[in-house]
């Protein structure tokens, strides 16, 4: 009898740390929330703010959903930034031939920069995060080179940056990458490579292509960040994309994803981090918070948020 | 000689609990100096959580341990090295990416270090010697431990433990890792603990062994001790039957014997060299289980991974029923083919991650529906095959790397099942499974052959290969040196011969 409930008790000690574990990120996001709705006295939440967070939300958003398959695959990509830039950029100088040219050029030229990362990763067998780097280098230098300065596009193509369409946008890769990631072979793939690539390989998962395809798909949700990115300022610099690469994986980590890969990467995690990273955003700018100071606490929470999210199961007993 | 001054090691109602789970339930063992002690049980019975916890690996929840008639409570494996218990564990226990020094003095490396500086030359010269102390001379200590064959690793393993010169040893589940030549090492080795005054807990499945090498017998079942049999009551069918606690009903091996051969070739490989492996042909029939056998360094580990795509082979080709070559496992996946690692730790299975998700991850392709994968189908394919392979767990969204041992195989096992692939190779499959699954799994693999299917079975076990095969190849220094016909008249002695 005692026994029983000690046992019972137990179980349920180690349930409650379970569910703590599960829902760090859903507290993080409501403390956050309430810190700076706290400390901007109400206006973080405000009308005006909303849009603010909306809008910070969206580019992190769409690229945090399509991230979910690269983190699942224990990889990461430190190029995504450079790809807003590059195809930012090279969307700008095709307005010059065409405006219709804009947004397939930047979609193509993110899913190019992609496939390059998917090919140093996969088959050339470069650690994804040392590729990426060097890739995000070599496009940020580009992307300087060519624009020399900025490239402007018609003022007219302002209508792209209406809340419909990126509520559209937002939704259709929602939905895409929901059901790839829950309810297809290849976000189970992507998970299998990430929690035993050898496993993974000997139960007919083709671990190359499926890398490949990872990064590549990131590449192409950067073009269209990129594409939004330039409808709204209406010029293409050097600056675009500075420090997105951060700003997603930040979100993601926050939301809860490991950094190890493999099945405790949750989807869901990449909307809540990404709304935790808005609102983050959003509210130190509010309360006046100068960007290099902004810098330095993200550059915090980061380490907080690997340290208190590391997986201890992995480093487990070994029997 | 009386009894009680001999004990060296005593357990007293030793409980552990994961969970909902009693792996041991007042668990008594009392382990005498100079014996060797077999501990048997079926899979999930409980013994790697014993001897984890002797071993320091683990804490149990309450009972009480004695050595040498102290009280004893390791705080920890390096607590319980020092106070002369040593562990071989049954997974794999070398750690990759550091030498094989490294790993035979991993948490002892302070012995060898001088104001913080490890001499690695010292180091290194000391691991060598450690090798050569227990007759292994062909394994450089300066390599990295990844370049070794998975049996060699398990060598390392034993240098390990035995460098201390412990004064209990307990060998979990170890021979079935280790290559012929390597198990007779480490009969030589129990000896030698033996002789020295120590004793050793022995693990392992196969009965014949533990009945030729034990001198007493503990055997467990669901956690709970059933039986101490001293070596004069040892009988096989007794302890079968005391480990699962029912006769074992129906045949074990196959029973039927000359067949026809169905003249269809399925899989081929046309003068394949890799490795080890130079110039072998041979060919695959329909409905034909046909058994590769051999010393595990002969090649026929490579040859299955050759044979599924795993490795190019450098020299020749392998082909499917249709002429098609095998380009990858991805391939031959999707063409009928399925394939079972002898590592299983590392190459067969996904810890760190639920049986459920281990099982339909080969059939994901089959079960979807417009691309699109139900999360009903998935349990229902899991739950039909766990059922079925008899894993023992609460439920398929149990982690694997809370699995017994041979409870993990038959989740490997399962996802092949589950796939329903035609042409089966099979690279040791009844690795650390106890005698009853066994059986289920021979009359598994029997209805398979019966249903058209074809099966390549590679294994050390001689028995296991004539009980089963229709056709035996055996392959020596990676060339085929013979092939027999199954017949009522085979024996081992036979086989052996074109092995050695
Ligand atoms: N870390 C853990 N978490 C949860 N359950 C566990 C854990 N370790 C072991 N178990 C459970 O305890 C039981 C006993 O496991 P154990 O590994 O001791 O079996 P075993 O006798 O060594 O079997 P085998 O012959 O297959 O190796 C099993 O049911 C297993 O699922
Ligand atoms: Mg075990």
């Amino acid at each position: 009898m005692m026994e029983n409930s000690k046992e019972l008790s137990l179980a349920k000690r180690s349930f409650t740390k379970e569910k703590l574990r599960n829902n760090f990120a859903f507290l993080g996001l409501l403390l956050v929330l309430i810190l700076f709705e706290i400390a901007t006295k109400g206006k973080l939440l405000g009308q005006r703010n909303l849009m603010n967070i909306f809008n910070n939300f969206f580019g992190i958003a769409l690229c945090a959903m399509m991230y979910s398959f690269v983190m699942a695959l224990g990889e990461l990509d430190l190029s995504v930034g450079a790809i807003v830039g590059f195809s930012a950029a090279m969307a700008a100088f095709s307005s010059e031939i065409s405006i219709f040219l804009i947004l397939p050029t930047a979609l193509f030229t993110g899913l190019a920069v992609g496939f390059l990362n998917g090919f140093a990763t996969a088959y050339l067998r470069v650690e994804s995060f040392i590729g990426t780097l060097a890739v995000s280098f070599i496009f940020r230098g580009l992307t300087t080179y060519f624009l020399n300065g900025s490239v402007g596009i018609p003022i007219a193509m302002r209508i792209f940056d209406k809340n419909e369409i990126k509520i559209a946008a937002l939704a259709a890769v929602l939905i895409i990458s929901c059901l790839l990631y829950e309810s297809c072979a290849f976000g189970k793939h992507c998970r299998a490579v990430g929690a035993s690539h050898e496993a993974a390989r000997q139960s007919g998962v083709n671990v190359e292509r499926t890398r490949l395809l990872a990064f590549t798909m990131v590449g192409a949700v950067c073009g269209l960040v990129g594409f939004f990115t330039l409808v709204r300022a209406c010029t293409a610099s050097s600056k675009t994309g500075n420090s997105f690469e951060f700003d997603v994986l930040l979100a993601v980590l926050f939301g809860g994803m490991p950094l190890s890969g493999g099945w405790p990467v949750k989807y869901r995690a990449a909307m809540i981090g990404s709304l935790a990273m808005a609102v983050l955003k959003s509210g130190m700018s509010l309360m006046g918070i100068d960007g290099l100071t902004q810098q330095i606490v993200q550059g915090v929470i980061l380490i907080a948020v690997v340290v208190i999210s590391f997986d201890r199961r992995n480093a487990g007993v070994i029997k | 000689m009386g009894e009680n001054d001999t004990c060296l090691f005593r357990a007293e109602k030793i409980c552990k609990s994961f969970g909902a789970v009693h792996a041991l339930s007042d668990f008594d063992i009392t382990i005498r100096a100079g014996e060797i002690r077999g501990l048997v049980g079926e899979n999930g019975s409980g013994k790697s959580t014993f001897s984890s916890i002797v071993a320091g690996i683990q804490n149990c929840d309450s009972g009480k341990m004695y050595l040498e008639g102290k009280e004893y409570v390791p705080s920890g494996t390096m607590d319980a090295v020092n106070r002369g218990v040593s562990m071989v564990v049954q997974e794999q226990g070398t750690i990759s990416r550091i030498s094989v020094a490294a790993n035979i003095f991993f948490g002892k490396e302070t012995m060898f270090s001088r104001y913080g500086v490890l001499n690695v030359g010292k180091m290194n010269a000391e691991a060598a010697k450690a090798l050569h102390a227990i007759g292994v001379d062909t394994i450089q200590s300066d390599r990295m431990i990844d370049q070794l064959t998975f049996e060699d690793r398990k060598l390392v393993e034993l240098a390990r433990a035995l460098y201390t010169s412990p004064k209990i040893w307990i060998i979990d589940e170890t021979t079935t890792a280790l290559t012929v030549a390597g198990r007779e090492l480490l009969y030589k080795l129990m000896q030698r603990v033996k002789d020295g005054g120590g004793a050793i807990l022995f693990i392992s499945h196969d009965i014949d062994e533990i009945m030729d090498k034990c001198d007493s017998l503990t055997v467990l079942r669901d956690g709970i001790l059933t039986a101490n049999l001293e070596k004069k009551e040892f009988q096989a069918d007794k302890i079968r039957q005391l480990m699962i606690g029912r006769e074992l009903s129906g045949h074990y091996y196959r029973e039927d014997t000359e067949e026809a051969l169905n003249p269809e070739v399925v899989l081929e490989a046309r003068d394949v060299s890799a490795g080890v492996l130079s110039d072998i042909s041979l060919q695959l029939h329909r409905g034909e289980i046909l058994g590769v056998g051999g010393l595990s360094d002969c090649g026929m580990h490579t040859l299955g991974k050759v044979l599924f795509g795993l490795v190019k082979p450098e020299e020749g080709s392998v082909l499917t029923a249709g002429g098609e070559k095998v380009r990858s496992s991805s391939w031959a996946v999707d063409h009928g083919l399925g394939y079972v690692s002898k590592n299983r730790d590392q190459e067969s299975m996904m810890m760190i991650c639920s049986i459920k998700d281990n099982i339909c991850l080969p059939s994901l392709k089959n079960i979807a529906s417009r691309g699109l994968i139900s999360g009903k189908k998935q349990r229902a394919l899991a739950d039909t095959w766990s059922k079925k392979m008899e894993v023992k767990a609460n439920s398929i969204d149990t982690f694997c790397n809370t699995l017994s041992g041979g409870n993990k195989q038959k989740v490997v096992l399962a996802k092949w099942m589950g796939k329903g692939s035609d042409i089966l190779i099979l690279d040791c499959p009844t690795r650390g499974i106890d005698v009853g699954t066994k059986a289920a799994i021979y009359q598994l693999i029997e209805k398979l052959k019966n249903e058209g299917k074809s099966i390549l079975l590679i294994s050390e076990e001689l028995q296991e290969l004539i009980g089963m095969s229709d056709r035996i190849i055996l392959l020596k220094d990676g060339r085929v040196s013979g092939e027999f016909l199954r017949k009522e008249e085979l024996t081992e002695a036979k086989l052996i011969q074109k092995m050695i």
